[in-house]
């Protein structure tokens, strides 16, 4: 332990901030991000420029939806459903004590991932990130960023319908929510016995597994995947099928 | 969104002594070093002799019985049952990615099988020493200069770009040797750390 080690080096005044990240988010403080981890999710965050239309309309941050400070809380209908996306605010310095309030507010609706810029969008510049000019965005648009294996859900349905040759649907929920319905053509394994029946998946389809929301089509990949030899993605979304009717796809 | 995290949880003392309690030699797993994640390696040596997983929870299946443990980047799926003892949590449900896991297990055909899973318990930091909510916004709104104090994250590089208090400085635990150079000169200074959480 860190607190421990300086000790040792002969520090007398150490203190340890034990709650640390979670505690320090949730009452609403303001946490940094770096503009390398901005670029690498970009697509895949709500990216608010809180400096006023007409700076950002001059340039913004690729993909950014340019807000109103003033106006933030009439625009709380249009922040997403998902509580977790990550949530990032810039103005021009991004300095937190200007941000803070803004923060708090949005940490008020229950979103837990927010995020202020650190350096703002002169930081961003400076380093030669990724900026639009002209017409900015402003209304939210958030999707998830795909878990590694992930299919969309527009394709599963295409290989639900079409059942192409080099495609096998594997299906691992248990045999009483098999016993409901199963996809046409679908082979049925419980994920509970997948690892001590791999042998009876073919190495030259590719499997395409889903079982009821997600979670454990994505185990069965894992088990694939650390087996080796296997092709395979899973359905990260929820699934019902009765009988004949299949329910699918809300991402 | 599920974000693969991995923690850092200070409190090598604690840790070292919660490794040692494990049951003795089960025979090597093959390639035993591969299933201990980097971070638990950073404070525990790799012991061939016991046969453990040690990484971060990521997911739990009640329908299928099955956990994922990341091991640094990589998923691995083991099998639990009624038979498995569950220690430091009252349910599997109760796992988030901040708790890291120690799993006892066999090695069978049909997977690995989790003979004990060990949530790493929340370790003790003197009373001392703790530092509240409320006192560091007081300080982080002077800020270190003014506030005469250094903030040092202690989590991984990757998890420090992602977020951070403001006035922080990165120093992985791993790497707390080579980077003594970010502690004051004055070694009366207030020097705080802090990682993810207590867990």
């Amino acid at each position: 332990m860190a607190a421990r080690r300086a000790e040792k080096l002969g520090y007398t005044n150490i203190k340890v901030y034990h709650d640390g990240i979670p505690a320090w988010s949730e009452t609403g403080n303001v946490l940094y991000t770096d503009g390398a981890f901005v670029e690498q999710m970009m697509g895949f965050l709500v990216l608010l420029d809180l400096r006023g239309m007409e700076a950002a309309q001059k340039a913004h941050v690729q993909g950014a939806v340019a807000l109103e400070m003033k106006n933030l809380e009439k625009e709380k209908g249009q922040f997403p459903i998902d509580k977790k996306a990550p949530i990032i605010l810039y103005t021009d310095q991004s300095d937190w004590k200007e941000l803070q309030a803004a923060v708090k507010m949005i940490s008020s609706w229950g979103y837990s991932r927010i995020r202020v810029l650190e350096g703002g969008f002169d930081g961003w510049l400076a380093k030669n990130r990724p900026t639009q000019k002209g017409d900015v965005r402003t209304t939210i648009f958030y999707i998830p960023r795909p878990h590694p294996g992930e299919i969309s859900g527009d394709e599963f349905m295409n290989i639900v319908k079409n059942r192409p040759a080099d495609k096998l649907i594997l299906d691992v929920r248990n045999a009483e929510e098999a016993a409901e319905g199963v996809l046409e053509g679908a082979v049925t394994i419980p994920l509970d016995s997948l690892q001590g029946r791999l042998n009876e998946l073919p190495k030259d389809k590719e499997i395409i597994i889903h079982c009821r929301t997600g979670l454990r089509a994505e185990m069965g990949y894992h088990i694939l995947r650390n087996a080796g030899g296997y092709k395979a993605r899973f359905l990260n979304d929820k699934i019902t099928i009765k009988g004949k009717d299949l329910f699918c796809c809300y991402k | 969104m599920k974000k693969n995290r991995f923690y850092l949880s200070i409190g090598l003392g604690l840790a070292a002594a919660f490794l040692l309690g494990v049951s003795g030699p089960v025979g090597a797993a093959e390639n035993g070093k591969a299933l201990w994640g980097p971070n638990c390696l950073s404070c525990h040596n790799y012991d061939p002799s016991a046969k453990l997983i040690m990484g971060d929870f990521q997911s739990y299946s009640r329908q299928a019985n099955l956990l994922t443990v990341k091991i640094g980047p990589k998923p691995q799926v083991v099998k639990v049952s009624d038979q498995t003892k569950l220690e430091n949590a009252a349910s599997y449900r109760d796992l988030t990615g901040d708790n890291a896991l120690k799993i006892a297990f066999e090695e069978k055909p049909d997977g690995f099988h989790a003979r004990t899973v060990t949530v790493k318990p929340k370790l003790k930091v003197p009373d001392n020493q703790l530092m509240s909510t409320k006192d560091m916004e007081k300080l982080v709104a002077l800020g270190p200069e003014a506030g005469k104090f250094v903030l040092l994250d202690s989590r991984p590089g990757y998890r420090f770009q992602e977020e951070r208090i403001p006035g922080a400085k990165n120093m992985p635990l791993p790497n707390f040797d080579k980077l003594t150079n970010l502690l004051p000169q004055d070694k009366a200074q207030m020097v705080i750390f802090y990682c993810q959480g207590p867990t």
